[in-house]
């Protein structure tokens, strides 16, 4: 790989939880139009990087770059009109609206003056999630309550609302936690396509191993809070280290 | 039978009335978790600033809304911002400590400015009209009407402008707003404004129909409670649905226990209060749940 400015990084990331390092001084890169893996046992800190890089957590060392910024101050929706988007883990949409509705929420907001978010949402942001919709196969699902769809449909219609405002990276945490095999491939078939057709970056949380492999070019191993490993998935699934920490000690 | 008609159109036009009043302290609880104990003090000051409009400038008391509404706002946005925001998503009790405070102070900054003497607004049109049998109260049917206009403006704010679905989003899931870039400090400020601006705009319309003075506050803050619980946190049809029950309940207990006086109202409140936490502890429609703003 040609070695650029990473569109996402972290310097010596540290953030404590009382005396508990949660994550311990990790650093990392992520480039424009990979598909990067971060894995490790259950606690060992993913979900709260996740959060650190999106901002929802306040770090306690280190720093974190965004397109060559800094943003370890930076408030959550600074990095995401940035360009930052991300899922959770438990999926977080908004059950009493529509499909639609909760696509257009993710939308709605640029900063711009009281006046202008009193009118409705635009023809051409209406078109964008209709077409994102059809692209994660929810365009017939639009007009229901998000409430009523199923765990897969609605852990895509998240990853719709994480594209609406067409982002440059997107944090998935356990996309495929909970879905039926059926939807897993139909995840990992359109995060394929958004990287190679619009080159999206993505950063990964997976316990699904193959899903990592078949998709990463990269995985980072967190154990206890710190930086374990980091490889292509071949170097991973055969690093002692990695093995221990996952399987234990023989 | 005819005095119990009565007695419903007098409950439906004040729950009209009180289902307004509740907007501001139901949604600013739904969506940012704060319980203002100062709210009564909002429909003061709005009663106040319609007293002084129609004293000073003789403009009337519902004409007044064009100007006490903005303003409202503009207070209320900067008040979120200087004291509120710090107390926002903090646990309950700081804030029902600081609206407390708040609410004391403002009643006795009032009371040194305006005195604690009674005030009144009046106005032309004081009087009734007959319809099917029924006598209706002009003033409290300008006030209805009112109300449910003020009411389903903020439905349409709600539900079809970005800034609406923003506020709701924000009052859903405040992390996720975050996240997908609104800005929920902003929205905090914004939601603070609107829901101060409509309570004042309540205390205006109410400044027609009873005295105004410092301390009138307190009652409408308790009331809201009632309400809330009735109808459901930032639930706008709940609102004026918990309006009607408390309004109709209040005017049947007065006319079956005569000569008990107003305060036998701010007890029926209560009574009602306490007897749907004892019944339904999460409250009649879903009412003291998270809220869906609708």
């Amino acid at each position: 790989m040609v070695q650029q400015q990473p569109l996402l990084e972290g310097r010596n990331v540290t953030k404590y939880f009382g005396g508990l390092a949660a994550v311990h001084h990790v650093d990392f890169a992520v480039y424009p139009g990979e598909i990067v893996g971060l894995v490790g046992p259950n606690g060992s800190g993913k979900t709260t990087l996740f959060n650190c890089l999106s901002r929802i957590l306040p770090i306690n060392e280190g720093e974190i770059y965004f397109k060559g910024k800094n943003i370890t101050h930076a408030k959550p929706y600074q990095v995401a009109h940035m360009g930052l988007a991300r899922t959770f883990q438990v999926i977080r949409v908004y059950r009493k609206m529509t499909v639609l509705q909760n696509m257009l929420i993710s939308r709605q907001w640029r900063g711009e003056g009281i006046l202008k978010m009193l009118r409705p949402s635009s023809k051409a942001t209406h078109e964008r999630a209709r077409q994102l919709l059809d692209f994660l196969l929810l365009g017939h699902l639009m007009h229901e309550p998000a409430g009523h769809l199923s765990g897969g449909q609605r852990r895509l219609l998240e990853i719709g609302m994480a594209l609406m405002p067409d982002p440059d990276i997107i944090l998935l945490d356990e996309a495929t936690s909970g879905i039926n095999p059926t939807l897993i491939e139909t995840i990992k078939d359109r995060i394929r396509q958004l990287n190679r057709q619009e080159g999206k970056t993505f950063l990964l949380i997976e316990h699904n191993i193959d899903f990592i492999s078949d998709l990463c070019s990269r995985v980072y191993v967190l154990d206890f809070g710190e930086k374990l490993a980091e490889g292509t998935p071949e170097e991973i699934k055969n690093n002692p280290a990695v093995i221990e920490a996952y399987f234990g000690a023989e | 039978m005819d005095q119990l008609l009565q007695a419903l159109v007098n409950g439906l036009l004040l729950g009209g009335f009180y289902g307004v009043m509740v907007l501001g302290f139901s949604v600013i609880w739904g969506v940012m978790g704060v319980i203002n104990l100062a709210h009564g003090e909002f429909v003061m000051i709005g009663a106040y600033f319609a007293w002084v409009l129609n004293r000073s400038l003789g403009i009337d008391p519902f004409l007044s809304l064009i100007v006490i509404m903005p303003v409202m706002f503009f207070v209320g946005w900067l008040l979120q911002r200087v004291l509120i925001n710090r107390i926002v998503e903090r646990p309950h009790l700081i804030a029902l400590l600081v609206t407390f405070g708040l609410s004391i102070a403002l009643a006795n900054l009032f009371k040194l400015f305006f005195t604690a003497d009674p005030r009144t607004v009046p106005v032309s049109y004081n009087g009734s009209f007959e319809l099917a049998g029924l006598t209706f109260p002009i003033v409290k049917t300008i006030v209805f009407g009112l109300s449910l206009v003020v009411m389903l403006a903020l439905h349409i704010f709600l539900q079809y402008t970005r800034l609406g679905k923003s506020i709701r989003a924000a009052a859903q899931n405040k992390e996720a707003a975050r996240i997908v870039g609104v800005e929920v400090g902003r929205v905090y400020a914004i939601t603070f404004g609107i829901c101060i601006a409509l309570t004042a705009a309540a205390g205006a319309m109410v400044s027609t129909t009873i005295p105004v003075f410092p301390f009138m506050g307190p009652p409408f803050t308790l009331k809201a409670f009632t309400i809330t619980a009735l109808g459901g946190l930032g639930r706008i049809p709940g609102a004026l649905l918990g309006g009607i029950i408390l309004g109709v309940v209040e005017t049947l207990v007065a006319i079956m226990v005569p000569g008990v006086g107003t305060n036998l109202g701010i007890a029926t409140s209560f009574v009602l209060l306490v007897v749907i936490l004892i019944v339904r502890p999460q409250g009649l429609l879903k009412g003291l749940r998270p809220m869906e703003v609708t």
